[in-house]
């Protein structure tokens, strides 16, 4: 077979060129906005504003070159041939852009210069306000990173190699990735609160540039971080609502690297969002909160690094060796920079002030932080152990989600608790006996969560406790929420602890729905006959049909299986005849109680009418669903300003308060 | 990385507030330092691990390189039983497959050109197909009848054999010396012609012991 690189295309051209154009933009932003900075240089600041709109461009063409080569079926780009096919539906080729690591850097891209553009604009008469520019520089330079690393390293844009047989080479992308419509929204999703996490962290990085001592950057930053975390939940759930719709092991979480990957800066990102408030009320904590965003976004790296570089094996993995060394090499820099940077100014950012007493609403946000820290700490070490034993002893482990559970079920308790007790504590001091009013009803809410379990028929000691600590707190939430809206009417559901309430209410939901199905989750397999009639669990399975399918994509296997003698679900099994890839697709009978999940397995013959089946029994799996959609709803909640939004504590440098008018809602 | 930022930077924060005065110790630069050893440490393995090896075709290391192979006991798919330890004396080729991975399918031809090779020498090296579960009994039988080849295929229906042997992704192919040492590992599809290379040259290498 003759190899011949074509001619790069036009795609190719147009590419590379929009990318060198950001890059470039980026580099002069960064190299212009310092030079303007410390020559204090208004008017050069104002004008270097201008590479933002060129580094937009550059991004925004980039990816738009990218699908419309995936479109017209361009090969002439070794990515198209990776990831395209004729036989795509126009969906999943839309799709098929982020569906390897190229063009998931395209996409990164794309967020990214959308952030830089958005914060450019929103700051454009504050552009010579020193702490604005460094914060623009810090985003100038992560872009050029990323820039580059599309440019060099994960090139979306190379050309390719014509294929011996163009019906045979181009596979489309992996099948998992096409087949289901969370494959347009999870990805997206989970980047944007992934890259939404560099906005805060530049605002980290001009704070201690600057040493601006008062809360000024706070403000900035607190909505950013507060839209970044948003998604970046949202995505998580989404991620393991795909996990269970596609995936076909009847589970959400599993502990995969690249899902501990998005859970390590979902960890420290709500560390911070809620020890801000410890800073903002108390001036508390400064040091702390910087290092929270910093150790985010430097997470985010590191996940990139950890589930891109092929170190570490996982389902998710783009494994590729040559992006490795880039992405660990980013990561290092921003570490170092952080750190020197704290090692620095550290000691003259610290307050002076102290925590009177431990039993106060700043003791249960430190208490908050030290067990979220715990808890990313704990992921971490499990994510990385296979490569520490690996590097010490030269054998390959891995570290399973038995250790990821056990280690969770009492961080988990401890934070329902926390969750409980938090919102009922004032600052400063509580006293015994406003506790217990407080308190009152929430406990009689967590008793009764528990009786309702014992009577349901719920066993076991850490699941009892949680239910009844997920009562407790979920009636702290609900108290909080009851008195604000008594006080206020409806807009007691905004502001940030109205709405921080309901996201609690909607982690209290995941972690009841999570427990139940982890604790309670029934499995069986069988083997049928077509007509046959198995019983598990209370429900009666018949297989009514047993077929083979044929499509354009794949061929496959299909059952239909009476639940109860109603209505009939469909589990199948379909080999893509591109890769010869078998994906199991589950069937599911959603219910408020539990779900009936139904997976067809290997084995099942339609020529026998024979069919090996799998049934798990998962209980309030839903809730689970609904959790997450809380969680949102509380977010978006929480960036509308309450009716007592206090004014920020009084910030030292004048520029920041002058302009610090309060800010519409712009999430 | 920042975990550790994270629980080290409070020990500096926490307990301040209380032995605060006016007079501010120097404590940041040495939480720094402290926080940037343990990332160094993190740095340096992560720098030093292996990337990108998953998806690799052709040699592959693993620890069993050099060592000898993994006691394998089990019997085959005639039910006859099957002990490795008992092959010393031969060279011996393990292929790891299952009836429906594509490159298995793919490679199933040269494998039987290898075995038809081998068998033509008087000693040449004995060849075993081992399954990578979950495969159906019968879709191995089926494999074999369709598409030939009478060698002894073993069982590994726990998938013991396969942790084992450190199979990634199947088909995995082993060359093992005759005193019991493993030689080689290959990833992936494999040819007739590698195949027989690969064997001839271990042998010029180790002897034949």
């Amino acid at each position: 077979m003759s190899a011949v690189v074509l001619a790069e295309g036009v795609n190719g051209l147009l590419g590379h060129s929009a990318l060198i154009i950001g890059f470039a933009a980026c580099v002069f932003g960064a190299l212009g906005l310092i030079t303007a900075t410390v020559l204090k240089n208004p008017r050069l600041a104002r004008a270097v504003n201008a590479y933002v709109w060129v580094a937009l461009a550059g991004g925004v063409a980039a990816i738009a070159v990218m699908i419309k080569a995936l479109i017209t079926r361009d090969w002439s780009l070794a990515y198209v041939q990776k990831v395209g096919s004729y036989d795509t539906p126009p969906l999943f080729n839309f799709t098929a852009v982020w569906s390897a690591l190229e063009g998931s850097i395209l996409l990164w891209l794309l967020l990214l210069v959308m952030y830089l553009a958005i914060i450019a604009h929103r700051y454009r008469a504050r552009i010579a306000d020193p702490m604005v520019a460094w914060a623009l520089v810090v985003m100038f330079i992560v872009t050029a990173f990323f820039f580059f690393l599309a440019l060099g390293p994960t090139d979306a844009f190379r050309a390719g190699v014509t294929p011996a047989d163009f019906t045979r080479c181009c596979k489309g992308p992996n099948p998992l990735l096409q087949n289901h419509v969370l494959v347009l929204f999870h990805p997206p999703i989970l980047y944007l609160g992934y890259v939404g996490f560099t906005v805060p962290f530049a605002f980290a990085i001009a704070a201690l540039i600057t040493g601006r001592v008062g809360e000024g950057w706070l403000v900035e930053t607190r909505r950013w971080a507060l839209f970044a975390w948003g998604f970046l939940t949202l995505g998580i759930i989404l991620g393991g609502w795909w996990s269970y719709e596609v995936l076909g092991w009847g589970g959400v979480w599993a502990w995969d690297p690249v899902e501990n990957a998005s859970f390590l800066p979902w960890l420290t990102g709500t560390a911070y969002i809620h020890s801000v408030m410890v800073q903002e009320r108390r001036g508390m904590l400064r040091v702390w909160n910087l290092s929270l965003l910093l150790a985010t976004f430097s997470l985010t790296i590191l996940g990139t690094f950890l589930t891109r570089s092929g170190v570490i094996n996982s389902v998710h993995a783009f494994s590729d060796g040559t992006i490795g060394p880039y992405l660990l090499g980013g990561f290092g820099v921003v570490v170092a920079v952080s750190l020197a940077l704290i090692g620095w100014r550290g000691d003259k950012l610290r307050s002076p002030g102290a925590i009177d007493s431990p039993v106060s609403r700043e003791g249960a946000f430190l208490a908050n932080n030290v067990i979220f820290t715990l808890f990313a700490f704990v992921v971490l070490l499990g994510t990385v152990f296979p490569l520490i034993v690996e590097a010490r002893e030269d054998r390959q482990i891995a570290v399973g989600s038995p250790f990821f559970d056990t280690m969770a079920q009492p961080i988990g308790l401890v934070l329902l608790f926390l969750m409980a007790v938090a919102p009922a504590l004032p600052w400063r001091k509580a006293s015994g006996e406003l506790l217990r009013t407080r308190l009152f009803w929430p406990a009689w809410c967590g008793a009764g969560a528990l009786a309702f379990s014992v009577v349901m028929g719920a066993t076991g000691f850490a699941s009892l406790l949680a239910f009844g600590l997920a009562g407790f707190a979920a009636g702290s939430a609900l108290r909080q929420l009851v008195l604000a809206t008594r006080r206020q009417g409806v807009r007691g559901l905004l502001g940030r602890t109205n709405g921080g309430m309901i996201v609690h209410l909607g982690i209290i939901l995941i972690a009841v729905a999570l427990t139940a199905s982890n604790s309670y989750t029934r499995s069986a397999e069988f083997t049928i006959s077509k007509g046959e009639t198995v019983e598990f669990a209370g429900h009666t399975f018949t297989l009514v049909d047993l077929t083979d399918f044929e499509t354009a994509r794949a061929v496959g296997i299909k059952a239909a299986i009476s639940i109860d003698g109603g209505q009939a679900y469909a589990p199948a099994i379909s080999k893509f005849t591109a890769n010869g890839q078998d994906i199991a697709t589950p069937s599911v009978k959603t219910g408020l109680d539990k779900d009936i999940y139904l997976t067809l397995e290997n084995g099942s013959k339609p020529s026998t009418g024979e069919a090996k089946i799998k049934v798990f029994i998962k209980p309030m799996i839903l809730w689970l669903w609904v959790g997450g959609l809380m969680c949102a709803l509380g977010t978006v909640l929480a960036a509308f300003p309450g009716r007592h939004r206090r004014r920020p504590t009084d910030a030292v440098s004048a520029p920041i308060n002058v302009a610090q008018e309060p800010e519409p809602a712009d999430v | 990385m920042s975990e550790a930022a994270a629980v080290q930077t409070p020990t500096s924060e926490t307990p301040m507030p209380e032995t605060a005065g006016p007079s501010r110790r120097r404590v940041a630069p040495f939480v720094v330092l402290a926080v940037a050893a343990v990332l160094a440490g993190l740095f340096w393995i992560l720098a030093a691990s292996k990337s990108g090896t998953e998806d690799k075709v052709g040699l592959v290391e693993s620890p069993l390189i050099g060592k000898p192979a993994p006691s394998v006991r089990s019997t085959t798919y005639d039910d006859a039983p099957f002990d490795l330890a008992r092959r010393k004396g031969s060279w011996v080729v393990i292929n790891f497959f299952n009836s429906r991975c594509v490159p298995c399918i793919a490679e199933h031809g040269d494998l039987m050109a290898f075995v038809a090779q081998q068998a033509t020498f008087a000693d040449g090296a004995e060849f075993y197909s081992f399954v990578q579960p979950p495969n159906d009994d019968d879709d191995v039988r089926a494999f074999f009848a369709e598409r030939g080849g009478d060698w002894p295929v073993v069982r590994d229906d726990d998938g013991r054999l396969n942790v084992a042997f450190g199979v990634a992704q199947v088909p995995e192919t082993f060359i093992i010396d005759p005193s019991g040492v493993v030689r080689v590992r290959w990833a992936g599809q494999i040819d007739a012609v590698t195949l027989s290379q690969l064997v001839q040259q271990q042998r010029d290498l180790y002897g034949k012991l």
